[in-house]
């Protein structure tokens, strides 16, 4: 009856394969960008559009390379519906390992658990929320730290491989390492209750009731921004993989985007009446899907930030959402999961539904699963595996998402069968490669592109060379130091206290400048006082020495 | 500039004659005056020539071309005459090194000439040169045209006319240089000149004046002159003198003529140059250049090519030998199979023993040579002693014989500072640099530190060296004996065939082998002589040193080796011990997690259970916001948890939005009324769904849950409205705004009846974006920051950089991004590339001239 059957073979082998290789705006014509006199630039050019060519033509040939294809649970005729399926039926149906992997950990004591795998899915760190903490390499079952903290633990998260993992604990954020030794309290992350981990750059996030986001650089330890939402505590967070932009949700239903070189969010979401419960944002960073306490549920496309999909009347509020590498989108309410398949198209027959209700063209949840008594507390999708990870009040469930892990890993960028040596290089590699926080933005291909407000074209040698003398020009006509004002007060002149800033034994041009303005500002300054002293007249005129001025 | 100083010099000579003039005249009058004075002021007696010399160096310092400089300086004395110029010429051309010699170093008494005939000389080119003042200038421009040669030829003729000079001169001589005939002949024109302006005076003859020339004296000629010369092909070629000279074409000046011949230059090579162009070009354009540029590609030559029989069997394989043929890649050589070779053809019997000699012959010979190298290499130390006192006592001996003690103190102090640490001490060397090692003193006491220093080198060194040097001797020595007992027989045996039975080779093997025993026997008799140094080492070999394999460290204890074992016994434990490493599957461990969990669980809550009652009470207070699940296990239906719990987390947030809302006018909040029933119209099925769940409730959870929903709608509109409120505001804040800046009663009439001008000052402030163009003007519910982002700035270019155009190009080209993470390696590879390859460790050669 069920059975996960690989689907992708035929479906997306059709000539085009290149088109998915093809990279940048193909918008201008060949012609147009062509145009120019200089054969020398017109040679270069053409080179560049070939290798381009080229490369893509090459990484569109290794498709092949990539012969696994993720399979979906599929029905047999219409009046089968695969949400109907069971976990406990698909185990049966599925292989020994497959099966193994489907862990159910009862820990009744310390929940609700929130979960995290490792970036490559070899790792789950288990987090109860009266201080449970443990970190373990679940498929070979052996636990690596296992903590007892005794005070609350609001989530807990792994950072750059699974050596390293912070708590976020009643009061501060901790880090320990592997073994669950404590190494740092960072302790200007204060209550917090989300957590995420920007791996390029090497950043740990975190927000919750104190309504600021905080992003701490983990391999130099500095407090990289600081930002303020002033929109309360934070309900929900999630990182859009693609630019590391970081989402928001907030109590007044709004998700606010944020770069840690941006005081003010980079954009504003209106996604929910009531406050936001959850976020989540494929891998490619196209889509972003949120919940919210009003029972409402949204998919934005946040290419463009429209809505594709709105659902406003959840049975029940939804509390987690995910989605996962293949474009699965999950929901939990209470005790609830529920899966839908192409949830993310723009068409109007890929919005989910819970029922057909007579319609044929509905799209029904692909599987759903319920913890009877129980309540989900956290999702997330394991990285490689046709699994999702399910932490709720008693323990933690693997349940089998035939077609939810992505079936080609790049053992260059994420290794699930890493070893101990590769780690390190890796860790080493991407510690070299990391990038600096601020170079953060909504769209990261404008670093290396010309500034917008620059000309688009290339300057010509007038105005480049206006460019060139404009600072000669101000310190031609003095605008680099501070005016002569002889109003003030000798030591409340400016150019006094800009000599005083000054290396003493240091003399440049400019500070020889800024002496003989100095000059003449206290004569100026001594003229005035005679003439308020009525000593000289206002006209006076030192005829002898406005003449050796000259020489001066 | 040379005209110029030549014509300065000639108005002093022409000054002088007037004095002389003057002088002359007055003679009469005060005679003794004048010549006393003229004495004094002139000296007795003075070498014209050199004043000549002088004046002309001095002329020379200016700047002028060496020809001309030379010209000057050669023709001073005879300046005027074409002949002169002639001779000037010849000179240039042959002697031109002597003749400069000549003029400053030749000064014998005969140049010497009393001051009169000094006189006499001014006064004659005075006069020659006042006589055509213009030919004086024309002699000396290059540039100038035929009249000048006319003047000149004029004055040759009449040069031609003068009185020879030549008859004065007799046959014996010969030897006298051109200069002292010239001087002769300045004489001559002189006196003829003098006795012009002596005409007018009639004086009588005393040392002052000189009788006057007598008439009817030939001229000087040119044939005169040439007569002389002793030179037959010399004369044969002076056409110049023979024929009536033809007017050679005027040479172009020497800088027209220069740039002439940077022209033909530049052309020459130019063509050359151009050669090159079309490389060059290729190299410039092409993408990737790989130095050596044309590197001969090594080929390996495929077995395949190379035929396995001579004739074809196959087909195939005829058709392939054919093509093969064709193209001249059947090497003839290569196909010669082993049984064309001569040797082959040999009876196999013949051939092993040829072989077997063959290959004693190369051991005895590889034998031989191997011990020689050895023999040489062996350096010990008593050796090296003994060596040298022969070296030295030879050297005494001949010493004493040869060397001049000055050659053995250089020899010596040669040896010393070639001896680095010996003599680097501050006295030594000053020793040496003063010279003070001929002291016989300083250099015993130098000699005395220099064995010292050796005696304690001799102390650190040890004798390792010798163990080294000892233990080979004797390895020879066993080598002969013990290893090949039958060298010497087989050695008379072998090599009665091919080059060794050559009678050079035999006699070359017997002297070395000679050579070789000799040096054995020395070694021999040094070791003998020295056979007490060397006992020591040998009993070193066994002592109580244990060597533990793994420490790599040598324990001198018996209780050492003790430990040792014990050390081994327990690796050996250890070694089993992680043998049995535990294997487990996937289920069994996260029992055991589980497991473990549990027990530590345990003692956990038996610990917090005294903390956790605390808590327990706290929590059982009736509070309307907190959640009732900490209660789960006697709750009926999770569903309604659910909706509880979740307004109760946001509880806070919706009280702080309520209290907002209070302030709002009711107007809003029926609106928000009549929208909720709204909410449900579009789904009847899940609404069901949810009347279903809200049944089941007990009373005061519904009472409860709607106040909480009615909060939470009345809160989300509130929240719609006052996005949409904040969108409008920033779009305003972000706008570009028009201030009004006009400053009331300025610049107007004031007082009452006065109209208030309608004419307002604005001024637009720039803001970050136009209302119009916002990103976000037609999408709903979204507000996008328009500001810019200052610290991204610097990841951006301000300019379009320089090859490219606009920014379009610019753009297109990082399309591709050149990391291996986005790419195939190949073409990862490709762009990645760089430009110039080079080749380590090979000779780059300059480009070659292609041939055209």
């Amino acid at each position: 009856m069920s059975k996960s059957r690989s689907t992708g073979n035929q479906s997306k082998k059709d000539g085009n394969t290149s088109s998915k290789f093809e990279r940048g705006h193909n918008g201008t014509h060949k012609s147009q960008y062509l145009k120019t006199k200089d054969k020398k630039l017109k040679a270069g050019l053409k080179r560049i559009d070939e290798k381009y060519k080229q490369a893509v033509s090459s990484a569109a040939a290794t498709e092949y390379l990539l012969p696994e294809a993720q399979g979906y649970l599929e029905a047999e005729n219409e009046m089968e519906k695969t949400f109907r399926i069971r976990q406990s039926e698909i185990k049966d149906a599925v292989d020994v390992t497959t099966a193994a992997k489907a862990l159910d950990l009862k820990l009744k004591e310390f929940g609700p658990y929130s979960i995290n795998y490792s970036r490559n899915g070899t790792h789950l760190l288990i987090c109860g929320r009266k201080g449970h903490v443990a970190s373990m390499d679940w498929r070979k079952g052996d636990l690596r730290a296992e903590m007892y903290l005794n005070e609350t633990c609001q989530t807990a998260t792994y950072l750059q491989s699974e050596q390293y993992f912070a708590v976020a604990q009643k009061k501060y954020t901790f880090i320990y390492d592997h073994e669950g030794v404590e190494l740092h309290r960072l302790k200007q992350h204060i209550e917090v209750k989300h957590m995420e981990f920007l791996p390029y750059h090497y950043l740990l996030a975190t927000a919750g009731q104190t309504g600021w986001l905080k992003y701490q650089d983990v391999s130099t330890g500095q407090l990289v921004a600081e930002l303020r939402t002033k929109l309360g505590p934070t309900s929900a967070m999630a990182q859009n993989p693609w630019n590391a932009v970081v989402h928001l949700g907030h109590a007044n239903g709004t998700v606010t985007l944020w770069a840690p070189n941006m005081p003010t969010p980079l954009v504003r979401l209106l996604s929910a009446r009531g406050p936001i419960t959850s976020i989540a944002i494929d891998r490619q960073g196209y889509y972003m899907a949120t919940t919210g306490a009003d029972k409402s549920m949204k998919i934005w496309d946040i290419r463009n930030f429209r809505e594709l999909h709105s659902i406003e009347n959840l049975p029940t509020p939804g509390s987690n959402v995910a989605i996962s590498d293949t474009g699965l989108l999950a929901v939990t309410r209470g005790p609830h999961v529920t899966l839908w398949k192409d949830a993310l198209r723009s068409s109007k027959s890929s919005r989910p539904y819970f029922g057909s209700s007579g319609f044929s063209d509905r799209n029904t949840p692909y599987m759903s699963h319920l913890f009877p008594g129980n309540r989900v507390n956290n999702i997330q999708f394991v990285p490689f595996e046709d699994l999702i990870g399910v932490g709720h009040e008693n323990g933690v469930t693997n349940l089998i998402v035939p077609g939810a892990g992505e079936a080609n890993y790049d053992a260059l960028e994420i290794n699930p069968f890493e070893t101990a040596k590769q780690r390190q290089e890796q860790e080493v590699r991407t510690l070299l490669n990391k990038l600096p926080a601020d170079s953060i933005a909504l769209d990261p291909n404008v670093i290396g592109t010309v500034d917008n407000r620059a000309s688009a074209v290339r300057l010509n040698a007038k105005a480049l060379a206006e460019i060139t003398t404009e600072k000669e020009n101000l310190s031609r006509s003095n605008k680099d130091i501070p005016d002569v004002k002889p109003d003030v007060k000798g030591k409340n002149s400016g150019l006094r206290s800009f000599l005083r800033k000054k290396t003493q034994n240091v003399i440049d041009e400019r500070k020889i400048r800024v002496q003989k303005q100095l000059e003449k500002e206290k004569s100026a300054r001594h003229r005035k006082e005679m003439i308020k002293r009525g000593e000289i007249d206002e006209e006076h005129k030192d005829l002898v020495s406005e003449a050796l001025n000259r020489f001066g | 500039m040379a005209k110029k100083s030549r014509s300065k010099r000639s108005r002093k000579i022409a000054q002088n004659a007037l004095e002389i003039a003057t002088r002359e005249l007055d003679e009469s009058s005060d005679n003794e005056l004048s010549y006393k004075k003229d004495w004094h002021q002139n000296g007795t007696v003075i070498n014209a020539q050199k004043n000549s010399d002088q004046e002309g160096s001095d002329f020379e310092d200016e700047e002028i071309d060496s020809d001309e400089a030379l010209g000057s300086d050669d023709d001073y004395d005879v300046m005027s005459s074409k002949f002169s110029q002639t001779l000037r010429d010849k000179r240039k051309n042959a002697e031109y090194d002597e003749d400069e010699m000549d003029g400053y170093i030749s000064l014998d008494e005969n140049d010497l000439l009393p001051l009169s005939q000094v006189w006499d000389m001014d006064d004659a080119q005075n006069g020659s040169e006042t006589e055509n003042p213009t030919e004086l200038q024309l002699n000396d421009d290059l540039s100038e045209s035929e009249l000048s040669q006319d003047s000149e030829s004029d004055d040759e003729s009449e040069s031609a006319e003068e009185e020879d000079p030549f008859d004065e001169i007799s046959e014996d001589e010969e030897d006298l240089n051109l200069q002292t005939i010239t001087d002769n002949l300045c004489k001559k024109t002189e006196k003829a000149n003098y006795r012009k302006l002596d005409n007018g005076v009639y004086g009588e003859e005393n040392e002052y004046s000189l009788p006057s020339f007598k008439a009817g004296q030939k001229k000087l000629n040119l044939n005169d002159l040439m007569s002389v010369v002793e030179d037959k092909a010399a004369v044969e070629k002076a056409s110049l003198i023979k024929n009536k000279p033809s007017s050679l074409p005027v040479p172009l000046p020497q800088r027209i003529q220069q740039r002439h011949d940077r022209k033909a230059a530049y052309e020459i090579s130019k063509e050359e140059v151009n050669k090159w162009k079309d490389t060059i070009q290729q190299n410039r354009q092409a993408e990737h250049l790989t130095f050596p540029l044309n590197s001969s590609a090594q080929h390996n030559e495929s077995t395949m090519l190379v035929n396995s029989t001579e004739h074809p069997v196959m087909e195939l394989e005829k058709r392939v030998t054919k093509v093969l043929k064709e193209s001249n890649l059947v090497s003839l050589e290569k196909e010669s199979t082993f049984e064309e070779i001569a040797t082959a053809k040999i009876d196999p019997d013949e051939m092993r023993k040829r072989t077997r000699e063959l290959r004693l012959m190369r051991e005895l010979m590889f034998r031989e040579e191997r011990k020689a190298k050895r023999i040489k290499k062996i350096k010990s130390k008593a050796y090296h002693r003994i060596k040298k006192k022969e070296l030295t006592k030879n050297q005494e001996l001949i010493e004493d014989f040869e060397e001049s003690e000055d050659e053995q103190d250089i020899a010596r102090a040669r040896e010393r500072m070639s001896l680095k640490h010996k003599t680097t001490s501050k006295w030594a060397k000053d020793m040496i640099k003063h010279g003070m090692t001929k002291d016989k003193e300083t250099r015993e006491e130098m000699e005395e530190m220099l064995k010292q220093g050796e005696r304690l080198r001799s102390k650190v060194m040890g004798n390792s060296s010798e163990d080294d040097s000892d233990d080979r001797i004797s390895d020879l020595e066993n080598d002969d004996k013990g290893n090949f007992p039958e060298t010497d027989i087989s050695r008379n045996n072998v090599g009665k065939s091919g080059v060794m039975n050559m009678s050079f080779m035999k006699k070359a093997e017997a002297r070395q082998a000679e050579s070789n025993r000799k040096t054995i026997e020395d070694l021999k008799a040094f070791e003998n002589g020295n056979k007490n140094i060397f006992d020591d080492d040998i009993e070193h070999g066994k002592t109580g040193a244990n060597i533990n394999l793994n420490l790599g460290r040598r324990v001198y204890t018996p209780s050492a080796m003790q430990s040792s074992n014990e050390m081994e016994v327990l690796e050996h434990g250890n070694g089993s011990e992680t043998e049995e490493e535990p294997t487990r599957s996937a289920v069994n461990s996260t029992q055991n997690v589980s497991e473990r969990s549990k027990d530590k669980r345990g003692s956990s809550n038996l610990r917090s259970k005294n903390s956790g009652s605390i808590d327990a009470t706290s929590q059982n207070e009736p509070n309307p916001w907190l959640p009732t699940e900490d209660e789960g296990k006697s709750r009926k239906s999770n569903k309604i948890k659910i909706v509880d719990e979740n307004s109760s987390k946001l509880t806070k947030s919706a009280n702080k939005i309520e209290k907002k809302r209070a302030k709002q006018t009711r107007q809003s909040d029926e609106r928000s009324h009549d929208e909720e029933p709204l909410l449900d119209v579009e789904n009847a099925d899940k609404l069901q769904l949810n009347n279903h769940n809200n049944g089941t409730l007990s009373d005061e959870g519904i009472v409860f849950k709607q106040q909480d929903l009615i909060a939470e709608a009345f809160a989300g509109d509130d929240v719609v409205d006052k996005f949409q409120q904040e969108k409008k505001r920033v779009a305003i804040d972000e706008d570009d705004k028009i201030e009004d800046v006009t400053l009331p009663g300025w610049g107007d009439w004031a007082g009452a009846g006065a109209a208030p001008t309608k004419k307002r000052k604005f001024s637009k402030i720039k803001g970050t974006v136009r209302k119009d163009k916002r990103r976000d003007r037609n999408l709903k519910n979204v507000i996008i920051n328009e500001k810019v982002n200052k610290k991204n700035l610097k990841y951006q270019s301000s300019a379009v950089p320089f090859p490219f155009e606009s920014k379009e190009q610019y753009e297109r080209s990082l399309r591709m991004p050149l990391g291996q993470e986005w790419t195939s390696r190949t073409s990862h590879q490709g762009l990645i590339k760089p430009r110039i390859l080079t080749k380590p460790s090979t000779v780059i050669d300059p480009l070659k001239a292609p041939f055209k």
